[in-house]
């Protein structure tokens, strides 16, 4: 695996001839693959879903100036869902891995038991973080519930933290040294290349520059729209204001402006906006 | 008998569930073959990350028995009487009648006939499989049950033949095959029996026992220590979760780069441990060692070189974080992390660190100024580090490390503060104040965490936040503990009802109700009375001394000194001579005794000795303010007129013809009982 794309590629390859759909990234500002509408509001309902679709993550307040080796404000993740989760997903899974280049008879892989939780989505799931050889590679998750709701059938979703995983692959241990392109000499394209400068501004940008009152108001624009839409049933809009209010929130909470209590308050606010998409999106199955 | 084999094959099963979920698979088959009278021995049940074992031998037929059942009584409605013959499928001469308590109820015969054990194994499987009861467990696919993590194979093997059932909840059809390790041995495997079971599964690289699993690991950490002559921490509890993490334990060693060891201790060791689940290691003087060993699930082809590698550099990455972290908070001083406690929350109503910060401040100003008054070893220079620890205890909570490794808080501020040369009595305390227990490197560390418990206790008292039943979040029961026994251990004369009074006045609120002081003080003194108990100190001395008084420190000193005279032959004759008076006179409050009407030797001798042991007492009151000093003067006292009460009742008549005598005499004792009350706190 020369490339940290090659590693994309082959991802996709895998799970696209599993039958997966394989997407293209969702055009907004995410904090994890999992808010994307293609597993979050999929994993409600009886239909089934099989996609794959990398996921450019955004956390404002991992953000470390460019500077820190191992942590970035925007990462990118490879997300796989597929409901009902299938019976031998743990195999299939496990290929995968093989796919991308590690040799499970060389390599210690383990599944560590790690429950997932997100309280701005009022979700929650069972299952591990796999480990290559002590590192995390993996989150691997059965959703159980979704916006307050019980999940049936059950969706397992498979988060590949790509960086972790190249760097691991390219036995590198800064990941601004990456190699993107897999090119040598003059043609290489590297992480840092592409991705330092947006770390370094973003970190300013979310840290010191970020207008508190303007994402405030933003904030409840959002709110608002989300509200009105999920009432007259427009799921996918309703939800993208959701998210809009969720990375908004992190703003601010990255700035350092969010008193505890508002914190908290907050939390619940886009909470609650993510159960009114599920809940109107369940009376769309209806 | 025949061997009986179940095996559920498992996605990875959570370690710390191991142990506990297959002792109760076992208990749910045993008591299903003794509810069905099945024979059975040899009853064995393993578990490993991906496997739930049990076996056992069982006849091949269970036992035929009788059954009586009790059902209405004979006079009920005769629908009701149907019901019951018609459920149980049986007529009305196929029962007996009974009476209990005057009541007759009819009791249902029932003949249970020997069936095929085969027969019953599926519902008995079945059974066990589902009331398995899990902490934590879930669904998949598109099944309804719940289990810890999915079931991807049953075997299930009786007599050598499967048993073949399915699974509908979860769609899985029994079998008699299983897998070996997930990447040594994927194959199946097709068993006869638990021998061949044992010895297949080992050939393909699965330790199903977890002891077996545990002594390997052991074993070569042993020799690990011989080789290198070095010494491997392995705490119990993460050994136990290792133990689970792994189908074909290998121990590996690592090495750690030099420039790492200049960290603290405890940064090192906890991402270690707590993330990585790696041993510490230490050289012969216990120092920490450049390496960390650990365990994996796969015997490489490489003998594990890649996977040291890999886990090296991990650790590596996880550690450059945490030096970067480290002097990153290094370049501020503790007390500017202060700013930053505005933001962290301390308990819901009850504000931010900050707030709560400056509260402890107060009180602990507070706290100096009422114990000096009556504990000499507080000395003036104590206030000024009181405020100081107060100042910086909470600030680490907002430094990189601590935000990165919770368990740390404590440690890091004790460190950062050495660095910035705090006095080594503020480093102990701001360290030591989580400790539970009365064990502190000095009196003070001991004496800052008792101000900040009996902060918190109060706190979390006002708002609601009492431990209820066996839900004690907050560990206030294991603080109280801690502040009865600092009290004891640190000798330390305090009045929690104003420390209380004190804490709650400076809440941000004050919608606590009033009983909220009594609250708190009976929830120690609870705590107080169960130590009390654990030292063999007679209930009736406790019970009577909790209700008499609110100092802690008295009442323990009171308990044990109490309890070691009573156990004294004279302190038994003076219990004796307490009750003899206390049951003559009865209701008698008069302590007036007139002097003329004393008349008998041995009554004018108790004259005099009650006199003087009244002044004595109230000698003793004004010699000492040492409470435990006084107490012990007063009991001696008391324990010398015993003789003169004992030949009183030997020779006097108090119940004389004369009235007047007798009412002279009744008032006499009656003296004795009120002193008796002045000293013991007995009814």
């Amino acid at each position: 695996m020369k490339g940290f794309q090659d590693l994309i590629f082959s991802l996709q390859q895998y799970w696209g001839g599993y039958g997966c759909a394989v997407l293209q990234p969702y055009d907004m500002e995410v904090g994890a693959g999992t808010f994307s509408p293609n597993t979050f509001l999929k994993a409600l309902g009886k239909n089934s879903w099989k996609a794959a679709y990398v996921q450019p993550s955004r956390r404002p307040a991992d953000g470390r100036y460019g500077e820190n080796p191992n942590r970035v404000q925007k990462h990118h993740q490879f997300q796989v869902v597929i409901k009902p989760s299938p019976k031998d997903i743990q195999d299939i899974y496990i290929k995968s891995l093989e796919t991308v280049g590690i040799d499970n008879k060389l390599h210690d892989i383990r599944f560590i038991e790690d429950d997932w939780e997100s309280p701005t989505l009022g979700a929650a799931g069972l299952g591990w973080e796999v480990w290559c050889d002590g590192m995390e590679i993996t989150q691997f998750t059965y959703f159980q519930q979704v916006g307050g709701i019980q999940c049936n059938p059950i969706t397992v979703e498979l988060t590949y933290g790509l960086e972790r995983l190249a760097m691991f692959l390219q036995s590198v241990d800064n990941v601004y040294d990456l190699n993107w392109n897999g090119k040598e000499g003059k043609e290489k394209i590297s992480y840092g290349d592409i991705c330092k400068q947006q770390e370094i501004e973003f970190s300013k940008y979310s840290f010191e520059y970020a207008n508190v009152d303007k994402l405030k108001q933003h904030f409840s624009d959002a709110e608002n729209e989300c509200k009105n839409l999920a009432l007259s049933g427009l799921v996918l809009p309703a939800y993208d204001q959701c998210i809009k209010a969720s990375h908004l929130f992190n703003l601010m909470d990255s700035r350092g402006a969010l008193s505890i209590a508002e914190r908290v308050e907050r939390i619940a606010r886009v909470r609650a906006l993510a159960k009114a998409c599920c809940e109107a999106q369940i009376k769309n199955y209806e | 008998m025949s061997n009986f084999l179940l095996e559920l094959l498992v996605e990875e099963i959570p370690s710390r569930l191991q142990a506990e979920s297959i002792q109760e698979l076992e208990k749910l088959f045993v008591n299903e073959f003794d509810r069905l009278k099945i024979p059975y021995r040899n009853v064995n049940s393993f578990i490993s990350p991906r496997r739930m074992v049990f076996s056992s031998d069982l006849e091949l037929k269970s036992t035929a028995y009788q059954e009586e059942k009790k059902g209405p009584q004979i006079n009920a409605p005769i629908e009701v009487i149907e019901k019951f013959l018609l459920a149980h499928h049986i007529s009305r001469n196929d029962c007996v009648e009974k009476t209990i308590d005057k009541k007759t109820f009819l009791f249902a015969k029932i003949d249970h006939n020997a069936q095929e054990t085969s027969h019953l194994l599926v519902d008995i499987i079945k059974k066990a499989i589902t009331n398995i009861p899990w902490k934590k467990s879930m669904r998949w696919g598109s099944y309804s049950m719940y289990f810890v993590r999915p079931i991807r194979n049953i075997l299930a093997i009786f007599n050598e033949k499967t048993i073949n059932f399915c699974l509908d909840e979860i769609g899985v059809k029994s079998s008699n095959y299983t897998v070996g390790h997930r990447f040594l041995s994927p194959e199946k495997i097709y068993i006869k029996n638990l021998g061949d079971y044992k010895y297949k599964i080992k050939k393909s690289f699965v330790i199903i026992d977890r002891e077996e699993r545990r002594n390997i690991i052991e074993n070569e950490i042993k020799s690990i220590e011989k080789t290198y002559n070095l010494q491997i921490d392995t705490p119990l509890d993460l050994m136990e979760e290792v133990v689970g993490l792994s189908e074909y334990p290998i121990v590996l060693m690592g090495k750690i780069p030099d420039n790492f060891m200049k960290l603290p201790e405890e940064v090192i060791i906890t991402p270690m441990k707590v993330h990585q689940r790696y041993f510490p290691v230490r050289n012969n003087e216990g120092k920490l060692a450049p390496y960390f060993v650990f365990v994996t699930n796969n015997k490489a082809y490489d003998n594990g070189k890649v996977i040291i590698e890999g886990n090296e550099r991990v650790l590596n990455a996880r550690l450059s974080d945490a030096l970067f972290f480290f002097e990153t908070d290094l370049k501020k001083p503790l007390e500017h992390h202060l700013e930053s406690l505005k933001k962290i929350e301390f308990y819901e109503s009850l504000g931010s660190l900050y707030e709560r910060t400056q509260r402890m401040i107060d009180f602990c100003i507070f706290a100096y100024n009422e114990l000096k008054k009556s504990n000499s070893w507080i000395k003036p220079e104590m206030k000024d580090l009181l405020v100081r620890t107060a100042t910086l205890a909470k600030c680490d909570l907002s430094t990189n490390i601590v935000s990165e490794f919770t368990e740390l808080q404590g440690i890091m501020g004790a460190c950062y503060a050495q660095i910035q040369k705090e006095s080594p009595l503020v480093c102990n305390a701001i360290k030591e104040q989580y400790k539970q227990g009365e064990e502190f490197s000095t009196a003070f560390s001991a004496l800052f965490s008792l101000i900040d418990k009996i902060e918190i206790i109060t706190s979390l008292f006002a708002i609601g936040k009492e431990p209820t039943g066996s839900k004690d979040p907050f560990a206030l029961r294991r603080a109280a503990i801690s502040i009865i026994k600092i009290i004891k251990k640190y000798n330390i004369k305090i009045d929690l009802i104003t420390f209380i009074k004190q804490a709650l006045s400076k809440l941000p609120i004050n919608n606590y109700s009033k009983e909220t002081e009594q609250r708190i003080i009976n929830f120690i003194k609870e705590r107080l009375k169960v130590l009390l108990k654990n030292e063999n100190i007679d209930p009736d001395i406790i019970n009577s001394l909790l209700q008499n008084y609110d100092n802690i420190l008295l009442i323990y000193q009171k308990a044990e000194f109490l309890n070691s005279v009573l156990q004294t032959e004279i302190g038994q004759r003076l219990i004796i001579c307490y009750k003899r008076a206390k049951n003559i006179i009865g209701h008698n409050k008069d302590i007036m005794i007139n002097q003329l009407l004393i008349s008998e030797k041995e009554e004018i001798s108790l004259y005099n000795e009650i006199n003087k042991l009244d002044s004595i007492i109230k000698n003793i009151e004004l010699s000492t303010d040492d409470i435990k000093i006084k107490f012990e003067k007063e009991l001696n006292a008391l324990l010398s007129i015993e003789k003169f009460i004992s030949i009183f009742f030997e020779k006097i008549l108090v119940n004389t013809e004369n009235l007047e005598i007798k009412q002279n005499r009744l008032n006499l004792l009656t003296k004795i009982v009120h002193l008796f009350h002045k000293v013991l706190p007995i009814n």
